[in-house]
């Protein structure tokens, strides 16, 4: 019985990171695109890809020297 | 971190000065690759720390022969230096790079980049090839007359890096801000007029002038040959793909072995049940199915390398050229094509090198076609399980002349639909080819070593990621629901991946495909070989019901036992055409900007397939090998 419940836990984390890595890669940018259009700024920003905050960074971009 | 602390520099030269490997030997493995914002033109990025302590960012800028760009990629370099692009900040100080060899063809480039008033430090590079063919120069002439600090290196063999550093820390220090500047497409009587000064320059700093190297025109002699030069462009790839059999047989063995044990080990760990069961049969056997395939993806990728390092694969674009022009490709289309034999994101990206938007839009959409390495494991698999191993020709045998065979598909399916698109949709006329042929050189170690380690490193983090992922919802899906008491069919069929799988069969029964063959392809879709571990996935699960020797054996085994040599034959067919790379579909979408083009190459791709594969199975079952 736990092993069942540990392989369904590893299981239903998988899936969860699976549809995320999905959304993100299909619908997150449409979604953001309409939403601005739409006026919400605020809902935009919140549903945009993941990556594209910091997809403009120049090239001294590290994790000393953060853009934002 | 301060600004002074803090330099940007961009390395820019025209296209194979040397540019890349003077970026690998300055920034080592600090580097990373990315794409420029907005666009798909690869951006390698780097930083180098001086033993002062001082830390400089290292941009890698694509080859331009000019700032008058003429394609995509050139205009990234253009805007950068000039300030213009939004997303990369304008660089502090500029790195120009010279092949020594060559330096009428490189210096033009080198006057328009000191006229835009940014620090600019010339690095000489190949210097040692040009010493060799007599050249000697007197550096501070050419220093003067330039303008600009010059720093002799030979990037492949690390000489004069520490001298380079130590000029361009010089002279960025006594830099200001540098916010970039108003640029104008220069005249034709300024560009002849900037020639003219090169020769000029080149005549004060030239003391003995470089011997035409006679060996390189000797060897090109035979390579270049429209008859010798083909059949030696045919002898390498036959070596290429039997030396992938043969020489990775060893390694592959050794990972076979190595994944075998730990599914032993952790089976005999643990009590029988589902985690059990996901560990061995849904991670192990699933992920272990590909990473066996590493060695020769490396072999592939050494033989790329070392051919493109060594000069001989601008000459195959020169041999290519004359059967690409008459397919309707522009000559430059073969570079693009050429990387697609690595993955076709690479190759489309690269197709920003191409000026002429039809002729660009032709190689994107026909740049799948050609045999990337993801396709690599589905071929091998299938190869070393149903093609015998007799010898054809002295060292030359069946499979490796088989896997010339499904490659040599891979080149002759993009020409021929890229001739059908240039006849029908995409007309219109084809450019000729300029291409500047490289001096034979013997490959860097070091550029060999870092390409096949970033491979494995791409390689290993997407066994870790995607096929990991998917091999685990596809245990789940091939686990349960669980058969019921009384069942008679295997515990499989009762499965989610079962039903899922017999849902689909019918459509794809008249190509000879079972059920299980069915379920996997649907993962295959975000990876190709991602299939190869959905079937070992699938077939561990099936095989886990008390046979013993059946769960043992190795994945070959169990898909000679299970299928005909006509359904295997169908599949390889079936995988020449096949769309089955979601990724490929979406930069397609990002470099055309638009949905109807990824669409319209799923379409043409997957009727291909369909049909190839149709006529393959039945053609096969006719002989007798079904």
């Amino acid at each position: 019985m736990i092993q069942e419940w540990i392989a369904f836990g590893i299981v239903a984390l998988v899936a969860l990171l699976v549809l995320r890595k999905a959304y993100q890669a299909i619908l997150a940018a449409p979604l953001a695109a309409w939403l601005l259009r739409q006026g919400h700024v605020k809902w935009a920003m919140k549903l945009r890809p993941s990556g594209e905050a910091t997809g403009g960074c120049g090239t001294g971009c590290n994790s000393n020297n953060k853009c934002h | 971190m301060s600004e002074l602390e803090y330099s940007r520099i961009a390395l820019a030269g025209i296209p194979n000065c040397g540019k890349t490997a003077l970026f690998n030997a300055l920034t080592g493995s600090r580097q990373k690759v990315g794409n420029y914002p907005g666009v798909t033109v690869e951006r390698k990025e780097g930083s180098i720390i001086l033993p002062n302590g001082r830390t400089f960012s290292l941009l890698d800028l694509p080859g331009t022969y000019s700032l008058d760009a003429r394609t995509p990629d050139e205009e990234i370099t253009r805007d950068v230096l000039l300030g213009r692009h939004a997303n990369v900040p304008v660089p502090q100080t500029l790195i120009a790079v010279a092949d020594a060899t060559n330096l009428e063809r490189n210096l033009g480039l080198v006057l328009e980049l000191r006229a835009l008033g940014m620090p600019v430090v010339l690095a000489l590079n190949m210097m040692d090839l040009a010493e060799v063919r007599g050249l000697v120069l007197n550096l501070e002439v050419l220093e003067r007359e330039l303008g600009v600090a010059v720093v002799p290196t030979v990037a492949v063999k690390r000489r004069g890096l520490e001298e380079l550093m130590g000029k361009v820390s010089q002279v960025s220090h006594a830099a200001n801000a540098f916010g970039g500047v108003e640029w104008t497409r220069p005249s034709a009587d300024e560009v002849r007029a900037r020639f003219a000064e090169v020769d000029r320059i080149l005549k004060l700093a030239t003391q003995t002038s470089s011997r035409p190297v006679k060996w390189t025109d000797r060897i090109d002699r035979v390579v270049l040959h429209p008859v010798f030069g083909m059949l030696l462009l045919g002898f390498v790839l036959a070596l290429m793909f039997q030396a992938i059999f043969t020489w990775a047989q060893f390694p592959m063995n050794l990972i076979q072995s190595a994944i075998n044990a730990l599914g032993d080990a952790v089976g005999s760990l643990m009590a029988n049940g589902p985690l059990k069961s996901l560990l061995v049969d849904g991670i192990i056997a699933g992920v272990g199915s590909v990473l066996v395939f590493l060695p020769q993806i490396l072999l592939l990728f050494f033989f790329i390398l070392v051919l493109e390092d060594s000069g001989y694969m601008a000459r195959a674009a020169f041999l290519m050229d004359k059967v690409m022009g008459k397919m309707g490709l522009h000559g430059r289309a073969f570079i693009p094509l050429l990387s697609s034999f690595a993955c076709a994101i690479p190759g489309i990206m690269s197709t920003r090198t191409i000026g002429n938007p039809r002729d660009r839009l032709t190689t994107i959409l026909v740049a799948p076609l050609t045999t990337c390495s993801a396709r690599l494991p589905v071929y091998a698999l299938l190869i070393s399980a149903f093609i015998p191993n007799h010898p054809v020709l002295g060292p030359i045998r069946l499979q490796g002349m088989v896997m010339f065979g499904l490659y040599a598909a891979g080149i002759i399916a993009p020409l021929t639909v890229a001739f059908i698109l240039r006849k029908t949709i995409l007309s219109g006329p084809t450019p000729p080819l300029l291409i500047e042929l490289p001096s034979y050189k013997i490959p860097g170690l070091r550029n060999v070593v870092m390409g096949l380690v970033e491979r494995s490193r791409l390689f290993l983090r997407r066994a870790g990621t995607v096929i990991l992922s998917l091999s685990i919802l596809l245990w789940f899906l091939a686990s349960y629901p669980k058969p019921p008491l009384n069942a008679t069919e295997p515990a499989i069929n009762y499965s989610y991946a079962g039903k899922i799988g017999h849902a689909i069969e019918p459509a794809l029964r008249p190509l000879g495909f079972d059920w299980k063959i069915s379920v996997a392809l649907i993962p295959g879709f975000a990876a190709r070989e991602v299939m190869i571990g959905a079937l070992g996935t699938v077939y561990a699960v099936d095989s886990n019901n008390g046979d013993k020797e059946a769960s043992r054996a190795v994945l070959g085994q169990k898909l000679a036992r299970d299928w005909s040599l006509a359904t295997a034959l169908s599949l390889l067919a079936w995988y020449i055409f096949a769309p089955q790379c979601l990724s490929t579909l979406a930069i397609t979408r990002r470099e055309t900007n638009s949905w109807r083009w990824p669409m319209f190459m799923l379409l043409y791709m997957s009727l291909l397939a369909y049909s190839a594969s149709f006529l393959v199975f039945h053609l096969a079952k006719a002989a007798g090998w079904a």
